[in-house]
C-alpha cells in the first residue's frame, strides 16, 4: 500500500546562508514529512553520513528505523570488484525492506555506470511505493564532496558543504534519471533558487 | 593493565572506589543509577581474544576481539579502545572503534571520536557531531533481558569472568599476562584463543 500521497505544493523556499553552514527550506522534505503515516513505522535507508540529529528526528519523532549507509565512504569500489556485488555489500538489506531512501546530493557524485548500479540495488531494496529523496545540482560546479544535511523539526535543512574547492557536476536532468534509474519515476520535483533541484522519486514496479 | 582511568567523559560527581593496576582503590566519578559501583578498566596495552562478561561497569581502552556482555552495567569504549564483536550493556558509550552490534537496555552514545560499524539496538541512541557510524539503528524497546537467556550467554556466564569477582580476576589475569608477555584469558574461549598483552 502506498504510504504517501500527492499534496498541494508548499510556499516558495526561503534561504539564509551562514559562513559555516547554509540553511534552506526543503520543499520536497516538507512534502514528505507532511505525508508520513503516523501509525506506520518506516524503514529508512540514509545513503549519507550519520548525523545524530537526523537519527533522533526519524527515530524519536517518527518512530522510524534508520539504516545509515554512508555510501560515499564506500567509494571508490575495490579494484577488480564486481560493481553489483560491491554495491550490494555496501548496502545490505532484505529485498523490499526499505520504505524511504534519503540520497541527499549523493547522485551528483556518481558516474552513469555507478548510478545505474546503485539504482539497481535500490530497486531491489525498495518496494512498490517506496520513495527516494534526492537533491540534484543544476549548476555547472558542485562542492568537492557530498555534504551532510541536518533536518530541523520544521523541515528546513542545514547544509554542511565545503564550497572552497568545487568540481564539475554532472547536471543530471529528469530524462537522465528516468533512463539511469529504471523502476523509479519522478513523482515531484522542486527547483530551489540556489540551483538545487529536489526530487521525490517513487518506485513504480513490483519486485 | 588495570589502571587509573585517564580518558573518560565527564560524569556525575558521586565518588566510588575504582580498582587500579594492582588492586588498590581510588575515588572516581561513578555512572548514575542503581547499579553504580566500581568500574573495571581494561588498559590500552591489553588485548583480549574472547568473551567478557561480569557484574560491574567496564571501561575498555585496549583491544577486545570477543563479545562483551554486561547487560546490567555501563560499557565505555575509550578513545584508544577497539572492540571487534557485539556489546551488550545497560548504557554503552563509544569513544573508540567498534566493529559489531551494540545492544543497550537504556542508551547508546557514540561520541565525536567514536566509530561504529554495526547495528545499534537501544531505546535511545545519540550520535555526536563527528561520530562515524555505518549500520542500522533500531530504537524500539527490546524485550527485557531476552538476550541474557540465550545459550551463548549462559555458556559465557559459566566462565571465570562471569561474576564480579571473576571479572576482576580475569581482567587482572590479563594485566599480569601483559606484564609478563604471556597470555591473558578472560573466558574459556580466550584461553583457547590465546589472548596476549602487547604492551
Amino acid at each position: 500500500m502506498r504510504w504517501f500521497q500527492r499534496r498541494r505544493p508548499e510556499p516558495r523556499a526561503t534561504e539564509a546562508a551562514t559562513a559555516a553552514a547554509e540553511t534552506h527550506r526543503s520543499l520536497a522534505l516538507a512534502e514528505l514529512l507532511g505525508e508520513l503515516h503516523p501509525d506506520r513505522r518506516l524503514h529508512i535507508l540514509d545513503l549519507g553520513p550519520a548525523v545524530g540529529a537526523n537519527i533522533s528526528f526519524w527515530s524519536d519523532r517518527h518512530r522510524c528505523s534508520v539504516q545509515v549507509a554512508d555510501f560515499y565512504r564506500s567509494l571508490p569500489l575495490p579494484p577488480g570488484a564486481d560493481p553489483e556485488e560491491a554495491v550490494r555489500d555496501a548496502l545490505p538489506g532484505a529485498h523490499g525492506s526499505v520504505d524511504l531512501v534519503l540520497a541527499w546530493d549523493l547522485l551528483n557524485y556518481l558516474d552513469r555506470d555507478l548510478l545505474g548500479t546503485l539504482a539497481g540495488r535500490l530497486g531491489k531494496l525498495c518496494h512498490r511505493g517506496s520513495v527516494l529523496f534526492a537533491m540534484m545540482s543544476t549548476v555547472p560546479e558542485i562542492p568537492r564532496e557530498p555534504g551532510s544535511y541536518l533536518i530541523h523539526p520544521d523541515g528546513t535543512l542545514t547544509y554542511r558543504v565545503d564550497r572552497t574547492r568545487p568540481r564539475p557536476g554532472p547536471r543530471y536532468r529528469p530524462a537522465d534519471l528516468a533512463k539511469l534509474m529504471p523502476g523509479f519515476a519522478t513523482d515531484r520535483n522542486f527547483l530551489l533558487r540556489h540551483g538545487v533541484q529536489e526530487y521525490l522519486l517513487v518506485r513504480t514496479e513490483d519486485l | 593493565m588495570w589502571k587509573k582511568n585517564e580518558e573518560t567523559s565527564p560524569q556525575p560527581a558521586t565518588a566510588t572506589p575504582e580498582r587500579t593496576a594492582f588492586g588498590a582503590t581510588e575515588p572516581r566519578r561513578a555512572a548514575p543509577g542503581p547499579a553504580a559501583g566500581s568500574r573495571a578498566v581494561l588498559g590500552d596495552s591489553i588485548r583480549v581474544q574472547g568473551d567478557i562478561s561480569g557484574d560491574e561497569d567496564l571501561l575498555i581502552q585496549g583491544e577486545v576481539d570477543g563479545n562483551v556482555r554486561l547487560e546490567s552495567h555501563s560499557v565505555t569504549i575509550g578513545r584508544s579502545g577497539r572492540v571487534k564483536a557485539d556489546i551488550h550493556g545497560r548504557n554503552i558509550s563509544v569513544e573508540g572503534k567498534v566493529q559489531g552490534n551494540l545492544f543497550a537496555d537504556e542508551q547508546v552514545v557514540v561520541r565525536e571520536s567514536g566509530e561504529v560499524r554495526g547495528n545499534i539496538t537501544a531505546p535511545r541512541v545519540s550520535l555526536e557531531d563527528g561520530a562515524k557510524f555505518k549500520g542500522a539503528i533500531d530504537m524500539e524497546p527490546r524485550p527485557a533481558k531476552a538476550a541474557a537467556t540465550t545459550p551463548a550467554a549462559a555458556g559465557t556466564s559459566s566462565s571465570g569472568a562471569s561474576s564480579a569477582g571473576g571479572g576482576e580476576a580475569a581482567a587482572e589475569a590479563g594485566a599480569k599476562g601483559a606484564q609478563g608477555g604471556g597470555s591473558a584469558s578472560a573466558s574459556p574461549r580466550a584461553a583457547a584463543g590465546g589472548g596476549q598483552g602487547k604492551g
